[in-house]
């Protein structure tokens, strides 16, 4: 009898317990909410973990603001962060978002929001934008790379200018002086040193022996963003901004394969093109073996960590490399960069969007921004960025930021790809000399039709 | 004019050293290249064990799953998928190699056919099975350790790699079935055993090196798989990364390999293939043995 009274007390007091224990975990429940963001970016480690490693410490700031402002959610994150290639970076998001898995925040290129928004996957962000004024801050002109079809559907994270590298070194053995070399960029900025201008040097150079045939100038090895500033700058265009179509325009696309025909075939000065990046490109111009090189800003910090970094790294580089816009097509003509921001996209399945536009607004600040930018070498994307302590630090990012006033952007239209593809495939063909600068448009007026029909127009 | 036996022998042994050195030669070059700051060749320009600081901290900042998570997930993947190949494939081909039924051999053609498609042309009707799979309750989505059988989970992966491995296993354990004799089938069967006992007690052990075969290459596969993981797991950095994806990370198109780092991660990757070898080559190279021989 006594032991089946202590039984009983047993399990009055377990049940108690029990109970106690579920009506303190509901409770708990009821006062906070933990919802995680799945964040997915891109990025070369070391240099550009801050692309997803502010969220981090931008959601403890958030949670912190949520308590203050008696909001029960509470937020964690998972990053999900590598350098996977483009090509399947986006794959999964497209088959993630089909199987109901898309991550909360991604960040990609611009340029592919046109086919995102599109397919619905992401969220125009205009409305909500305007509760979070640290997005004043972002430079005006950025906005542009972000809207389509008159909306904004992302954040930009980072911006870089892709000037035109020379090799102060080489000019120096093809007899230019020391103030000669000091005021390029500036003659550049006028439009008083024209691309044929540098096709001209690089010629001489070649001939001179200061510069092997084919090494007076280089562009990217492979297709890219790089070569549409070449295109702007024979006055083409690229989108039709009332209708959001893509547009060729003949005559500036045939001065532009002329530039690159006469680049190679006439003037003997480029090369470059179908290199390997790290086999050869890389050590062929960070190794002084080019004089004029199409670069992006974020080069800088990989040549000094790592090609260069026994021969002195960014001091060495200092000493040896110059960087200006890409040249005016004529003289008196304007001179650009190309900019090709990635953003931050919220999916259309992420369940808390404002939150997780209060996560991209905490990271999109001169703190965390400017981690970024040092780190990785891109250039900011704020306002007065330039004033902050912790920017002015580098040298390279405060000299080249002048280059975002006279950027330019890829077009953000669905069909980019296929379009870049064409216009890619008939500039390597007129560089090897397969077509002539008039074919080579042909070549590109019958496949933009032929692939895209009355998605294109043709000027 | 014959030659002597030495000279014979010696051409034999010449034959068989110059390849072999090849082989032999890149993986001293692996082991050389992964405990060094440089090569040249096969020398060492400075001995380090920084490539393999990979073991104790991610190089990719701490968010990235560690390789031990890595190497856990593909250790799963690949037993899973093997187990599940030897056993169907296994019950399959005795089935095939011993019972006459309608079909039979439009069923082995088809899975001849099967095996002929190149995997990367089924990846988007597979993409749709494993989302209809990841809706099934339990079974998409809460299976322990595997994650489900759905798509982004390890299981998932493991069941595609299973269907694309069914029938080249299929047809490796039927060839080893048809050299069974019927003799000590026909004794279990009068003696009143079952079907599934005569295969589970005494054709089974009589195929062990067949058994260890298909192992080692289903093992192999699913250890090295490359394509199916990149496609059905979302992100290389997720919680279903595998070390393939792990050792292409380090491997980018704009940024300079450190190739250094990649042999010690390949040659990482390496060593659970060469224990498992090493633990079956026993068994396998009684491939030929036959009967009860064989069967060990």
């Amino acid at each position: 009898m006594k032991k089946l009274r202590v039984k009983s007390r047993i399990i009055v007091v377990a049940l108690a317990i029990g109970l106690f224990l579920i009506g303190g975990a509901i409770s708990y429940a009821q006062e906070s909410e933990t919802i995680t963001f799945t964040v997915r970016t891109r990025a070369k480690p070391p240099m550009e973990n801050w692309r997803g490693d502010n969220f981090l410490l931008a959601a403890e700031e958030l949670n912190a603001d949520l308590k203050a402002a008696a909001d029960p959610r509470r937020v964690e994150i998972e990053l999900v962060q590598d350098n996977t290639d483009w090509g399947p970076y986006v794959s999964e998001f497209v088959l993630s978002y089909g199987a109901g898995e898309a991550v909360d925040i991604w960040l990609t290129g611009h340029e592919y929001i046109g086919t995102q928004a599109e397919a619905g996957r992401i969220i125009a962000l205009d409305e909500m934008l305007k509760e979070f004024p640290t997005f004043n801050l972002v430079i005006d002109g950025l906005w542009d790379s972000t809207r389509y079809k008159g909306k904004i559907w992302g954040i930009p994270q980072d911006a870089e200018a892709r000037p035109l590298y020379f090799n102060k070194a080489l000019l120096k053995k093809l007899g230019w002086s020391q103030e000669e070399i000091a005021v390029l960029p500036g003659k550049i900025e006028k439009g008083e040193f024209t691309l044929y201008d540098m096709l001209e040097t690089a010629r001489e150079a070649a001939a001179k022996g200061v510069v092997e045939i084919g090494n007076g100038f280089w562009t990217r090895p492979s297709n890219g963003p790089d070569f549409t500033a070449f295109y702007y700058a024979f006055g083409g265009e690229t989108i039709d901004f009332a209708t959001g179509k893509l547009v060729l325009d003949k005559a500036a696309a045939l001065k532009y394969y002329k530039f690159f025909y006469d680049a190679a075939q006439t003037y003997g000065s480029m090369g470059g093109l179908g290199l390997g990046w790290s086999d050869s490109w890389h050590p062929g111009v960070s190794g002084s073996k080019v004089l004029f090189w199409v670069g992006g800003t974020w080069q800088w910090a990989e040549w000094a960590e790592i090609y260069l970094k026994e021969q002195g790294g960014e001091a060495y580089m200092w000493e040896n490399f110059g960087f200006a816009l890409i040249p005016a097509a004529e003289k008196g003509g304007k001179p650009n960069s190309l900019t090709h921001p990635l953003a931050y996209l919220i999916s259309s399945q992420c369940e808390y969007p404002d939150l997780a536009l209060a996560l991209v607004a905490k990271v999109t600040n001169y703190g965390p921004n400017t981690r970024h930018a040092i780190a990785s070498t891109h250039l900011g994307i704020l306002k007065n960025q330039t004033e902050y302590k912790f920017y002015k630090v580098s040298r390279l990012l405060s000299e080249t930021l002048y280059m975002l006033d006279y950027t330019t952007f890829l077009p953000n239209n669905p069909y980019w790809g296929s379009y870049s593809t064409i216009t890619y495939e008939a500039l390597a063909a007129a560089v090897g000399g397969e077509f002539t600068p008039e074919q080579a448009v042909d070549f590109v007026v019958d496949g933009l039709q032929r692939e895209l029909g009355d998605k294109v127009i043709i000027r | 004019m014959r030659l002597p036996q030495k000279s014979r022998a010696a051409l034999a042994y010449l034959v068989l050293i110059v390849p072999s050195a090849l082989i032999v030669l890149g993986f001293l070059w692996l082991f050389i290249t992964s405990f060094s700051t440089r090569t040249e060749g096969l020398r060492s320009l400075g001995w380090t064990l920084r490539n393999w600081s990979f073991l104790w901290e991610s190089p990719f900042g701490p968010q990235y799953p560690s390789i031990w998570w890595v190497t856990l997930n593909t250790l799963v993947m690949s037993l899973v998928m093997t187990l599940i190949v030897v056993v169907v494939s296994s019950m399959t081909a005795y089935a095939l190699s011993r019972m006459k039924f309608t079909g039979r051999k439009s069923f082995l053609s088809l899975t001849l056919i099967l095996h002929a498609f190149p995997s990367v042309t089924l990846l988007i009707p597979i993409y749709f099975v494993l989302i209809w799979v990841s809706k099934i309750p339990v079974i998409g989505r809460g299976v322990p350790l595997l994650g489900g059988l759905g798509y982004n989970t390890i299981g998932g992966v493991a069941l595609v790699m299973v269907a694309f491995q069914l029938p080249f296993g299929i047809w490796v354990m039927k060839g080893f079935f048809d050299n069974i004799s019927w003799d000590m089938e026909r004794s279990a069967l009068i003696d009143g055993a079952s079907r599934f006992r005569v295969w589970w007690q005494i054709m089974m052990p009589n195929i062990k090196p067949g058994i260890a075969a298909l192992s080692i290459f289903s093992f192999i596969t699913a250890w090295n798989a490359y394509l199916i993981p990149l496609t059905f797991t979302a992100g290389r950095a997720g919680k279903s990364a595998v070390l393939s994806l792990y050792l292409q990370n380090f491997i980018s198109e704009s940024v300079m390999t450190e190739w250094n780092a990649v042999a010690a991660v390949g040659l990482f990757q390496l060593i659970p293939v060469v224990i498992f070898f090493l633990f079956t080559q026993q068994v396998l190279l009684n491939i030929y043995g036959g009967g009860k021989k064989g069967g060990v």
